[in-house]
């Protein structure tokens, strides 16, 4: 059942009326029958005690000369009165003298043998008046004449008040229906077509909607008030989405430059190298070529310089090579799937079998639980760090070199580890960067590209990697592959 | 007519109460017991006497300052012992006192407003109501056929009621007025006048 809350506000507007004209009606009922009750009794009463003035000035004689026919008589002629329904006239002793009954009935049970003292006065019962008057003859109280009315005329009148107390009621309510009907468009329509626009607007998301403003009272002004509020957001769609539009074509218009300049670039950075091998190559086959045909020509010293300038244009190549690589590797899609580093381990340690000859080399692989990897770059990131671990205990008597997987944190820590030369802990964070390189060339071979691969490789698994050192101790090398935890 | 409906009906009650209203006539405001051989046939007969007083009007009285007595008067032998005067005894009819006046000739009873006139005078009836002649004397008796002979109340016995008769004609020739009460509760003859001698 719908409560009042949730009425349409026509339905509310029609049920204050009925509620204010019905609670009216009902009230002016209740007075008129209230009203009509008292006076109506008084009548009855006032009528009543006529009546029986009547009777007992007539029925004196009667009593006088001791003749109850007689009195009967003067009672019967009550038949007029359809009110009455039995009527006595007793003696001043009590006693009954003569009655009457209206429907005559066995006996006389409605009117009381004998009759009090009382000889004037009236009650009313549920259904009845008593109304008693007494008979004076001669200065003298003869006896009362005692009556007994039917109420009935009251309950008909009262529900004949009812019966036109409802049909009112009715007519009232089709009245107020029919009033309503007509006064809604004036009152609830604008109100209600506000509603509907209020639901079309946030429904539709439509800001172009008006309300149509008929009057100038509150609703009116509300409707206003809705108007401006729905211009002033039209407005600021249209502002925001303008900005918006805006913001796009620059972000596509940036994100296209940027692209422009990153393809120009890379095909900058390819086709200089490229284009650079050529005349390193020129530079060291004609170097080459001067050291074989011509060397009897040249001195010691000049073919010492030809030595070195070949030196120099293989390790310009070889620079170039590991860049190029680099390069490529930013460009090359990753493909993960299971692999088994133990595996990987193995395979970089045969690629990097040159390195280990005549070297005393302690290995130590543990175990290696799987991962989801790259295979192809996972192995680059070994054979890196191997060669470095090779790289940098070359001037040990025996090498120690580690490899091993340890449980921290919920991930799988990958390290290697050596016991070379080291480095100082103070530029580890240079360890990572292209060209970056702690030790000398001289020294140790090698572009300084490595462990920027390395880097590069495990960032794009989504992997972290460090080190830590002490000079002329070791160094270890730790990384972790990203989403690992999947596997563990 | 009511006399006729009444017809024999007479059971203890109905002679309980004419005794019980006799009683209350006469003793007015006393309150003794109730002794129901205490009302004989004479003294409802006084008691009627006494009533016929309320519901006759008598011509010219009406008009006089002061009221004289009222007079109910007694022709010859009566039978009623001390029964009339007791129940009359500091009575009034309107505000006039009743007084009772017993007479053995009929001259002296013309000022009187009721006249009792006893059985003992049977025989000379017809003078006596041609003494009257049309003076507004109210003749009863309780004799036989006085109606029918000129008397104006008859007073008789219906079982062990006592009833009356009226001769209006007789009444209105004395210029009396009967109330329709009274009217009512007697059994109305339109007698002839009275005989002259």
């Amino acid at each position: 059942m719908p409560t009042f809350r949730n009425l349409s506000i026509h339905w509310k507007l029609l049920w204050v009326k009925m509620l204010a004209s019905g609670t009216t009606l009902l009230l002016i009922c209740a007075a008129f029958v209230f009203y009509d009750r008292v006076t109506f009794r008084e009548v009855m009463v006032r009528q009543l005690a006529g009546q029986a003035d009547i009777i007992a000035v007539n029925s004196a004689a009667a009593l006088l000369f001791d003749d109850p026919s007689s009195a009967a008589e003067t009672l019967a002629a009550l038949r007029v009165e359809q009110r009455i329904i039995a009527a006595g006239i007793y003696r001043t002793a009590g006693q009954r003298f003569a009655t009457y009954e209206r429907q005559a009935s066995p006996g006389t049970r409605m009117l009381p043998a004998e009759f009090g003292t009382a000889t004037s006065g009236y009650r009313f019962e549920p259904e009845q008046l008593v109304l008693f008057r007494p008979i004076v003859g001669g200065g003298e109280t003869l006896g009362t004449v005692y009556i007994l009315a039917d109420l009935h005329e009251i309950q008909q009148r009262l529900s004949r008040y009812l019966g036109i107390a409802s049909l009112v009621g009715l007519v009232s309510f089709v009245l107020a229906l029919w009033i309503s009907s007509r006064l809604q468009r004036r009152i609830a329509g604008p109100l209600v077509h506000l509603a509907q626009t209020a639901r079309g607007v946030s429904a539709e998301k439509n800001y172009a909607l008006r309300v149509p403003i008929n009057s100038q009272d509150e609703v009116g002004l509300l409707g206003e008030a809705f108007n401006d509020m729905l211009t002033q957001i039209q407005w600021r769609d249209t502002a925001l989405q303008q900005a918006n539009d805006e913001l796009e074509q620059r972000v596509i218009e940036r994100t296209a430059q940027l692209e422009a300049a990153n393809r120009e670039l890379e095909a900058f950075s390819y086709s200089i190298s490229h284009d650079l091998r050529a005349p390193l190559r020129a530079i060291n086959g004609f170097a080459r070529i001067l050291l074989e045909e011509h060397a009897p020509d040249l001195s010691e010293e000049a073919q010492e310089y030809c030595h070195l300038m070949r030196d120099n244009a293989q390790h310009m190549g070889q620079l170039i090579d590991d860049l190029l690589a680099f390069s490529r590797l930013s460009r090359q899609p990753l493909s993960k799937q299971p692999v088994v580093p133990a595996e990987l381990v193995q395979q970089a340690l045969h690629d990097l079998r040159a390195m280990q000859e005549e070297r005393h080399i302690d290995w130590r692989i543990g175990a290696l639980p799987p991962c989801q990897a790259d295979p192809v770059l996972l192995k680059q990131v070994l054979v890196n760090l191997l060669s470095n671990a090779l790289k940098f205990t070359s001037q040990r008597q025996v090498a120690v070199i580690e490899v091993g997987c340890r449980e921290a944190e919920g991930e799988h820590v990958y390290f290697v580890k050596d016991n070379g030369v080291g480095f100082n802990m103070a530029y580890a964070d240079k360890l990572f960067g292209v060209f970056q390189r702690l030790h000398r060339a001289e020294e140790y071979e090698g572009t300084g590209v490595g462990l920027a691969i390395v880097q590069r490789i495990v960032h794009r698994h989504g992997g972290r990697i460090w080190a830590e050192a002490v000079v002329n101790q070791g160094a270890t090398f730790f990384f972790t592959l990203g989403g690992e935890t999947e596997h563990a | 007519m009511a006399l006729v409906t009444r017809s024999r009906r007479i059971d203890c009650r109905g002679q309980w109460l004419s005794l019980l209203l006799a009683w209350t006539l006469i003793n007015g405001l006393l309150n003794g017991p109730l002794t129901a051989a205490a009302l004989t046939e004479y003294e409802v007969k006084a008691g009627f006497l006494y009533h016929f007083g309320w519901f006759v009007e008598w011509p010219g009285t009406t008009d006089q300052g002061r009221a004289p007595a009222f007079t109910i008067g007694v022709l010859g032998t009566h039978p009623f012992g001390s029964a009339l005067d007791d129940i009359m005894r500091g009575k009034s009819i309107g505000e006039r006192p009743v007084v009772i006046q017993y007479y053995q000739r009929v001259e002296e009873a013309v000022s009187s407003h009721i006249l009792f006139i006893s059985a003992s005078e049977e025989k000379w009836l017809p003078a006596i109501l041609s003494e009257l002649g049309e003076a507004n004397v109210l003749t009863v008796s309780d004799m036989e056929r006085f109606t029918e002979r000129g008397g104006m109340i008859a007073l008789r016995l219906a079982g062990q009621k006592v009833r009356f008769d009226i001769n209006m004609d007789a009444a209105e020739r004395a210029g009396l007025k009967l109330s329709s009460q009274l009217l009512r509760l007697a059994r109305v003859i339109h007698g002839p006048r009275p005989l002259r001698e």
